[in-house]
């Protein structure tokens, strides 16, 4: 058996372990949904940090940075950036006004049905979005990572899949939240210890590292090159480069505060000032994390060599090759093992809040106005629900197979959040004349500007040379009507235009009159849901 | 308790000692506070609310009645419309936009620099790094030291909002589950 693959069962062993003793203390909504509402402070920093810092942020971005230097770092300053948006204006008052969805709030004094169904199906759109390019790396990635052990792409998506719904199903929230945690401490562990070895091998000298980050030599078309990697623009090429990167971070910045599986994290604190001080905690570790994705990507950049990491599987690989450099295989198979268990962490953060928002906004609310036929429905249709998503997500990744393009799913994802959630949640919490139409208007114009203009962007248009691979071909070939690869800067607007619009137009004395209560409870926590 | 139940709930307070147990309304609608009993009955209706009341005082001819409220939402607009309440809305909406303007105009004139000054931005000033690349650093401190201050401004806001709890009447806080 291969080193990695016995890392990998010591998690899955832990994890399952977790479920066990979660699945004991989940019984009843409350539990299964917000984990009783008890985890503290620092606990939800580190589980927001795990939820949050997918596979895309560790092997992908340490890939960017090892392939086009600057531009692969504006993701990781976008990323943490992005959390004062939650912190300033979104966590304290969700956690003040809402019980286990992003809709509750929305909800609170609009029609329910029109305003829970469009909040469901965008947070539906956002979850499986993420899901579908985590689960298409995963299995990438782990059939790379356990080369030669016979499990292939079909095999691990499946394995992935298969863990994601027994957390879920079985040990609701505080299984989740406590497998976040033991893959955020993991994840900063293994970055930690592999940037001190890069710093080790440039002798703890950071200018040595710089320098040698600013002439970095690569083959580019069969022609060796050498560029300093600080540099802006090699990755966002001209004429768009420029704009592309603004329109990313307004999809990253307005995004993250939007993000449902982000979001839901802070019904499972007593009350706003611990989610308010476990935004904090996220904070400083994400920012760590991110601040060590610079000497990740330049250390594989300088040491393994773009060249090297094309050769032995691509840019997601920097990181391993990079661990496998500096200190042999068993560190090689530590650092898969951390992105195994990020991966693994973070699509049961997404099931869980598919499925919390499919049974308690669309069945609970929608379907059956707010009544529970029978005692304990609501979690029984989630635990179903997290099947099913879990299911369709397998299926969906083994259809799409190991060289589909699905990274852009995350930045749609991103920028579905940014236009179609944030200006709504905003809105709601804000603005007293707000109203059920202009809600709906906000939300439909986001979701489908962001997921129309993607499909007319390169990431579905262009034209393909004959050295794409058949799986990874564009669907249409043919010049983008929309020359960005990130919708955020046409459709954020858009999305805070509509909702502004739709509320203009109409009038709704009962949600103006039931502001009142909104804002006293979003600023003093009065009648805020308690822990249990 | 029910929040529509809440919004027509009625609030009386009685001495301890002139009330029995046994004339209260259903338990999660009393709640004892020091010396004297709350009653925070709940009904559908104001009417109900009333008469509960009512006969209260016709079984204790000696029970005084502090506070009655039946009117729909009483609680929340008296704290809304309350100085010291749109006191500290006003400070944390100063706060907080100020904070919001800095860290987003902070934040884009990162990619707007690179896209319209590259020539300045490519400029090295420590071996190979780069303004840009520096800029891109400094983010992580402004992000950081934001957050910081925000910190510091909300324990501020949160001892307003206790003071303005503790001197709204009624310690209302209908517990449980909301919807």
């Amino acid at each position: 058996m291969s080193l990695p693959l016995i890392m990998f069962l010591a998690f899955i062993a832990a994890t399952l372990g977790i479920t066990y003793w979660a699945a004991g203390k989940s019984a009843g909504e409350s539990a299964f949904f917000a984990a009783g509402r008890r985890i503290t402070g620092w606990q939800n920093g580190l589980a927001i940090s795990g939820d949050y810092m997918s596979a895309a942020s560790f092997l992908g971005i340490a890939g960017l940075i090892a392939f086009y230097g600057y531009d692969g770092f504006m993701y990781s300053v976008g990323f943490l950036v992005a959390y004062l948006t939650v912190l300033l204006v979104v966590a304290e008052p969700l956690r003040n006004t809402g019980k286990y969805t992003m809709a509750d709030v929305l909800a609170y004094r609009l029609r329910q049905r029109p305003v829970r169904a469009w909040a469901a199906l965008s947070t539906l759109t956002v979850s499986t979005f993420y899901m579908i390019a985590q689960m298409v790396g995963a299995g990438a990635l782990v059939s790379l990572l356990l080369a030669g052990s016979g499990i292939g792409y079909a095999g691990a998506v499946t394995g992935v899949g298969i863990l994601m719904i027994v957390y879920v199903v079985f040990g609701g929230m505080l299984a989740t939240t406590w497998v976040q945690i033991v893959k955020a401490v993991l994840l900063m562990s293994g970055t930690f210890l592999l940037s001190v070895l890069v710093l080790a091998h440039f002798g703890f000298n950071l200018g040595a590292l710089f320098d040698a980050a600013g002439s970095v030599t690569f083959q580019s078309d069969g022609v060796a090159v050498t560029q300093n990697f600080m540099t802006p623009g090699l990755y966002y090429k001209p004429p768009y480069g420029a704009l592309d990167l603004i329109s990313l971070g307004m999809a990253l910045i307005f995004g993250t505060a939007g993000l449902p599986h982000i979001l839901i994290r802070f019904y499972t604190v007593p009350d706003a000032k611990t989610a308010r001080v476990s935004v904090f905690w996220a904070m400083l570790l994400i920012g760590a994390f991110y601040i060590m994705t610079t000497f990740l990507g330049f250390g594989a950049a300088t040491i393994v060599g773009p060249d090297e990491i094309s050769a032995n599987g691509g840019t997601n690989m920097s990181a391993p090759l990079l661990a496998q450099a500096l200190a042999g295989d068993v560190f090689f198979a530590f650092i898969s093992a951390v992105a195994f268990a990020t991966i693994l962490a973070v699509v049961a953060g997404l099931t869980i809040s598919a499925s919390t928002s499919f049974a308690h906004d669309f069945y609970s609310n929608v379907l059956h106005q707010g009544k529970e036929r029978v005692p304990g429905e609501e979690v029984r249709v989630a635990r179903w629900t997290a099947f099913v998503v879990g299911a369709v997500s397998i299926l969906i990744a083994i259809g799409l197979g190991p060289n589909a393009n699905v990274a852009f799913l995350v930045g749609l994802a991103f920028a579905v959040a940014a236009s179609a959630n944030l200006p709504v949640i905003l809105f709601s919490l804000y603005w007293r004349k707000f109203t059920t139409r202009g809600a709906v208007w906000g939300m439909a114009a986001g979701l489908l500007s962001s997921v129309g203009l993607i499909l007319v962007s390169p990431s579905f248009m262009g034209i393909d040379g004959p050295e794409v691979a058949e799986g990874a071909r564009r669907l249409i070939q043919q010049h983008a009507i929309y020359p960005l690869k990130n919708p955020g800067i046409v459709s954020i607007p858009l999305g805070f235009l509509a909702a502004y619009i739709g509320s203009r137009l109409s009038s709704e004395p009962s949600a103006e009159s039931k502001y009142v209560e909104l804002a006293v409870r979003a600023n003093t926590g009065l009648g805020a849901e308690k822990a249990t | 308790m029910n929040r529509e139940l809440y919004r027509n709930n009625c609030h009386a307070t009685v001495p301890l000692r002139d009330v029995e147990e046994s004339l209260l309304p259903a338990a999660p609608a009393t709640e004892i506070l020091s010396g004297r009993i709350g009653l925070r009955a709940a009904y559908a209706r104001p009417p109900d609310c009333v008469d509960c009341l009512t006969r209260l005082t016709s079984a204790y001819g000696r029970l005084t009645v502090y506070s009655v409220e039946a009117s729909p939402m009483s609680n929340w607009s008296r704290i809304y419309e309350s100085p010291s309440y749109k006191r500290m809305v006003a400070q944390k909406t100063r706060a907080v936009t100020a904070m919001m303007v800095f860290f987003i105009a902070y934040y884009f004139a990162l990619p707007v620099l690179v896209a319209y000054w590259p020539d300045v931005m490519a400029r090295q000033v420590w071996g190979y790094v780069n303004w840009a690349y520096l800029f891109a650093f400094s983010q992580f401190l402004m992000a950081w030291g934001v957050a910081y201050v925000y910190m510091r401004y909300a324990s501020r806001f949160d001892s307003m909002a206790a003071s303005i709890l503790s001197e709204a009447d009624g310690r209302p806080v209908p517990g449980g589950e909301g919807e």
